[in-house]
């Protein structure tokens, strides 16, 4: 165990699979710099056969992956921006989606994706947004999303040892985070949320940056004598929903938190699963905390109106206690 | 107002109900509250009451299967609209939610409504954990007040009413010194075989329609019988006594009358094959148990008083196994030989459709040829279930065991 | 004409003219199984561009990869893909490659035939993705990637091209400009009236075939073309010019030509100018080009029979294969 940055934790997952399986080659623009520190130390290592830096062009360099991908080698692809993912959407979800699926298993598309999402700060627009909504219903791929140093370590190892696509999107505010990450082999199966805090009277659900503004709303709550179960969920696709509805039995409340926008978001397929398959476990309507329908603003008194702030979660779990 | 009469949805997975009875006629002024029909299925019963005080107008007979929700009749409050309903015109039914103190925007107007939903206008608002909750505990939510907005009921509220309704039913005193003018000296809770023996008698007595009749038997001959048996004990290797013999005469007689060996279960009489008489034994302060002789009519005397005794033994020491308790086609009481009493009306031991209890053995002065002569006597109580059995199936019986009674010797034939 | 080591060997040139025949045979019974409404998918048929098609894959091993167009079968026929797998595919039997999932989308992991992607031009980098793998594990082979005029529109041409380039991968772009762009000539909707000296800028090497009905032509091109990739020289850029005599597809009227510029191009017909080029070579007799038309024949038969016999797949499978579905 050793104190690292959610980077740092990143760098040694790719680091050991890199090692372990010579199939495993990193994609994208700007790597070797590293702006972000996920890819740090790599291409000195490794050299620009297995370290591959791309030019300015997310679809194509997105669609040479899969290329690789389905001809033998296990590709991990940076994309800088999830704004910027969706440049790579048509590869990502007409092809590397699909392919899997209609060629009967006869060609496999192991590769990962990684991008940045999520607020940092007077990143106006088109620096700013969470834009898992637009790729949920792409079929095919998984979708995952780290919330500390070790899970995103566990996460992007698991990622890269499973054979289908898997897209991970990492918080931008998470980056420079620090916490306890196991050295060595560390997988955190893809799939499974995690329990972050017990309670009984709602179920805050959260995934990323918005963990963190769920575990604060949960401590406001906690003192006017509200006891709010925090889940983290890890993965978006496979939905854990075993685990939510069994905070759904005792709770019987739901309130889900993310930082992409509202309509078409993430909690809106949640919430569609939660009510069609676990309706009589409800004693209130399901509450979704998300950002505005707009584009990000970039002076920070818009920037904070945009983004789910902890007020509105404690608001929206009071709702539900009507 | 009119207001609806409709099947109630009670219970997980009841879908339909069959209507067994109407409490009243058609046009009976009906007060509040009281029952106004009695609906059933294979497994629950419930009394529908009436929402409001009026007049009664019946939509669906009885003997017919509705469909949970279904409205099958409407009390009119006024003569005027029952007058109304009655041409058929349909009026403004409610629906009885609305009547229950749900705070409704307006009222609906509803022509007359013989579909499964509720009338339109007012729906009940209702969470999906909390309607669950109420269905499983057979709690009607329609008539609950919700203190979700707009009144909707929400677990919570749910939980409380089922809180409340097993308090009612506990009898627990606000105070423990006055109770509806009656000082309280001591209580004790119901419970274990006292509890279990009070819920099968009033579910017993509820359930069926039990009708008793009463006589004497002149036991001479028996008496005469046991004491030559006595004589035997070495060879019989056991002491038979009068029980023992009134079981090997009951067998015999069950198997000359089927009709009575029988049981009204899931809608349908079962005739059984076994004949297994049971035979009650009083446990002192905690009540009575009954163990089975099970296929009475294939054993003999001895076989039967070897068994009697064994289950007497076993019961008195609380030892009887759940097989030797269950599986009785009929029951023979006995108790009463003991009593202060003559003449019983025993409870039938569901779901048997008779019982015989049966009284003391004591002389009494009867005319026989125009003589006074004494002899002995034993009082006896059939009760048997009249859905099932009538009183000249139930003549027939006692004639039969009655002919054995006075003379033993048919029972060789 | 000069003696090149490029040259066609007569095993070659008869391997070549066989594909070529039987591509011709197939897509014209994929038609007449698609007018008879055997088969769900209608044609793009390829006919007049055979010997380009069958050109720029016959020479590939097992182990080389292949993409291919929409535009009939010719390719795929070229690496060996078996017309029975064709039709099974074309008529979604459960029997086929993909089990009846992938329609005219075919595909053959066996021989190297990458997935054929719906959208026109969106490929280039997929390509150059196989040849990172290629150059990655040190292999020998190449990628061919064959496309039409219309689909170098397309955004993904340029950056492909770029990263062929910078990545020095094995990616032999054939170009076959067959003078239509789906219902469109294609000066309508392209600029410039060749396609390959863009390769230029990019520092590759590139070549124009201008008749691409050539079959010796096109098969000496590629023999050097492949050369250059297996030696590890990087991408060749290579523009086969033809006429495309058929359609856009099989309900297309071609409105938008000129039925005499039509039938002046079906003069130059690939077939028949092969077989006529093979007798006056000696390489082949008139029996010879017989038998061998009659062995196309049976192929086509026998695919034939298999698509009838074949049944559909399992609804229950539905699901195989399925990601977090």
């Amino acid at each position: 165990m050793a104190e690292k940055y959610y980077t740092e934790a990143l760098v040694d997952a790719l680091r050991q699979e890199m090692l372990r399986d010579e199939s495993v080659v990193v994609m994208g623009l700007d790597i070797k710099p590293s702006i972000w520190g996920t890819t740090r130390g790599l291409y000195a290592e490794f050299g620009p056969q297995r370290f591959i830096s791309t030019p300015v062009c997310e679809g194509s360099y997105t669609m040479a992956g899969i290329g690789a991908a389905m001809t033998g080698l296990r590709p991990v692809v940076e994309l800088l921006f999830s704004e910027y993912a969706l440049l790579a959407a048509e590869p990502i979800a007409n092809v590397a989606g699909m392919w899997g699926y209609v060629s009967n298993g006869g060609y496999k598309i192991p590769m990962v994706i990684q991008t940045f999402a999520g607020a940092r700060g007077h990143g106006a627009y088109a620096h700013s947004q969470s834009t898992q909504a637009m790729l949920l219903n792409a079929p095919g791929i998984k979708m995952v999303i780290p919330s500390n140093p070790a899970d995103a370590k566990g996460l992007l190892a698991s990622a890269i040892r499973d054979d289908s696509p898997v897209i991970i999107f990492h918080s931008r505010l998470l980056l420079t985070m620090t916490g306890e990450v196991p050295e060595g082999e560390h997988l955190v199966p893809i799939g499974k949320g995690a329990v972050r805090n017990e309670g009984k009277d709602a179920t805050l659900v959260s995934f990323g940056n918005m963990l963190y503004r769920s575990l604060d709303a949960a401590g406001r709550l906690e003192k006017e004598g509200i006891s709010v179960e925090v889940i983290d969920l890890r993965t978006i696709i496979p939905l854990d929903e075993v685990l939510i509805a069994q905070s759904l039995e005792k709770t019987n409340r739901l309130v889900i938190v993310e930082d992409g926008r509202k309509r078409g978001g993430v909690g809106s397929e949640m919430a569609a699963v939660v009510s069609e398959k676990y309706f009589d476990l409800l004693d209130a309507p399901i509450m979704r905390v998300a950002a505005l329908n707009t584009a990000v603003p970039f002076s920070a008194p818009l920037e904070k109106a945009h983004f789910p702030q902890v007020e509105d979660i404690v608001a929206a779990v009071k709702k539900t206690l009507e | 107002m009119i207001v609806q009469v409709e099947i109630p949805r009670v219970g997980v997975n009841v879908t339909e109900f069959r209507l067994m009875e109407w409490d009243a006629k058609e046009g009976d002024r009906v007060e509040k509250g009281r029952t106004v029909l009695h609906i059933e299925t294979e497994k629950t019963q419930w009394e529908v009451e009436a929402e409001v005080s009026g007049f009664l107008h019946i939509l669906v007979e009885a003997g017919r299967k509705v469909p949970v929700g279904e409205v099958v009749g409407a009390i009119a409050e006024t003569g005027e609209e029952y007058q109304n309903l009655q041409a058929d015109s349909g009026g403004a039914l409610v629906h009885p939610a609305a009547v229950a103190g749900e705070a409704g925007p307006d009222q609906p107007a509803a022509g007359a409504d013989k579909g499964q939903s509720p009338s339109p206008g007012r729906r009940v608002l209702i969470t999906p954990v909390a309607r669950k909750i109420a269905e499983e505990h057979m709690l009607d939510y329609r008539k609950l007040k919700g203190t979700g907005p707009g009144g909707r009921i929400g677990r919570k509220d749910v939980e409380a009413a089922i809180r409340a309704k097993a308090a009612v039913g506990k009898e627990e005193p606000a105070t423990p010194a006055a109770y509806h003018g009656r000082k309280l000296r001591a209580r004790e809770p119901l419970k274990g075989i006292r509890q279990a023996i009070a819920e099968h008698m009033h579910r017993s007595l509820s359930g069926a329609a039990q009708m008793t009749v009463m006589g004497e038997w002149d036991v001479s001959k028996i008496v005469l019988l046991r004491q030559s048996l006595l004589r035997e004990e070495p060879e019989a290797d056991t002491r038979i006594s009068y029980v023992d013999i009134m079981v090997f005469i009951l067998s015999r007689s069950l198997r000359l009358h089927p009709a009575i060996n029988c049981s009204l279960l899931e809608n349908e009489i079962k005739f059984w094959d076994d004949i297994n008489v049971g035979v009650a034994f009083a446990l002192g302060e905690e009540g009575l148990i009954v163990p089975v002789v099970k296929n009475a009519d294939q054993k003999g005397l001895a076989e039967i008083s070897k068994q009697v005794k064994e289950l007497g033994k076993k019961a008195q020491e609380r030892k009887l196994l759940p097989d030797e308790v269950t599986g009785g086609t009929f029951t023979l009481s006995t108790v009463g030989r003991q009593s202060e009493s003559r003449f019983q009306t025993p409870i039938l031991n569901q779901p048997e459709a008779a019982i015989l209890g049966v009284g003391a053995i004591e002389d009494r002065p009867v005319v026989r040829d125009g003589q006074i002569v004494i002899r002995p006597l034993m009082s006896y109580s059939l009760t048997y279930d009249h859905r099932v059995i009538n009183g000249f199936g139930g003549e027939q019986f006692l004639r039969t065991i009655r002919r054995f009674v006075e003379n033993p010797s048919l029972l060789m034939l | 004409m000069v003696e090149s080591r490029f040259d066609l060997t007569k095993d070659e040139a008869l391997d070549l003219y066989f594909k070529m025949v039987l591509t011709r045979y197939t897509e014209n019974k994929h038609e007449e199984l698609w007018q008879t409404q055997k088969v769900p998918v209608y044609t793009h048929l390829g006919t007049g561009q055979e010997a380009i098609g069958c050109g720029v894959s016959f020479l590939l091993k097992k182990t080389d990869y292949l993409i291919g167009t929409h535009r009939g079968v010719a390719e795929v026929v070229g690496k060996g893909m078996g017309v029975k797998d064709i039709f099974l595919e074309y008529g979604g039997r459960v029997n086929s490659i993909s089990g009846g999932r992938a329609g005219l989308h075919l595909h053959n992991p066996d021989l190297g035939i990458l997935p054929l992607l719906g959208g026109l031009g969106t490929d280039f980098s997929l390509a150059v993705g196989a040849g990172l793998t290629i150059r990655n594990r040190k292999r020998d082979n190449v990628v061919v990637d064959y496309f039409g005029e219309g689909a170098a529109e397309q955004a993904d041409f340029h950056p492909a091209m770029n990263m062929a380039m910078l990545y020095n991968v094995p990616v032999l772009f054939c170009c076959c400009t067959n003078q239509f762009v789906e219902y469109h000539p294609y000066r309508e909707t392209t600029c410039a009236e060749d396609v390959a000296p863009r390769a230029a800028g990019y520092g590759m090497a590139w070549k124009i075939v201008k008749d691409g009905n050539d079959f010796f032509a096109v098969g000496r091109a590629m023999k050097e073309a492949i050369a250059h990739g297996r030696s590890g020289k990087g991408p060749y850029f290579l523009e086969f010019k033809t006429y495309r005599l058929a359609p856009h597809h099989t309900a297309d009227q071609c409105l938008y030509r000129d039925q005499k510029e039509c039938d002046e191009a079906a003069k130059k017909d690939p077939l028949p100018r092969a077989a006529k080029a093979l007798l006056e070579k000696k390489w082949a007799t008139e029996p010879e080009l017989k038998r061998l038309a009659e062995k196309c024949v049976t192929l086509i038969d026998e695919a034939v029979q298999a698509l009838q016999e074949s049944g559909m797949p399992d609804p229950a499978t539905v699901m195989n294969h399925a990601v977090a579905g």
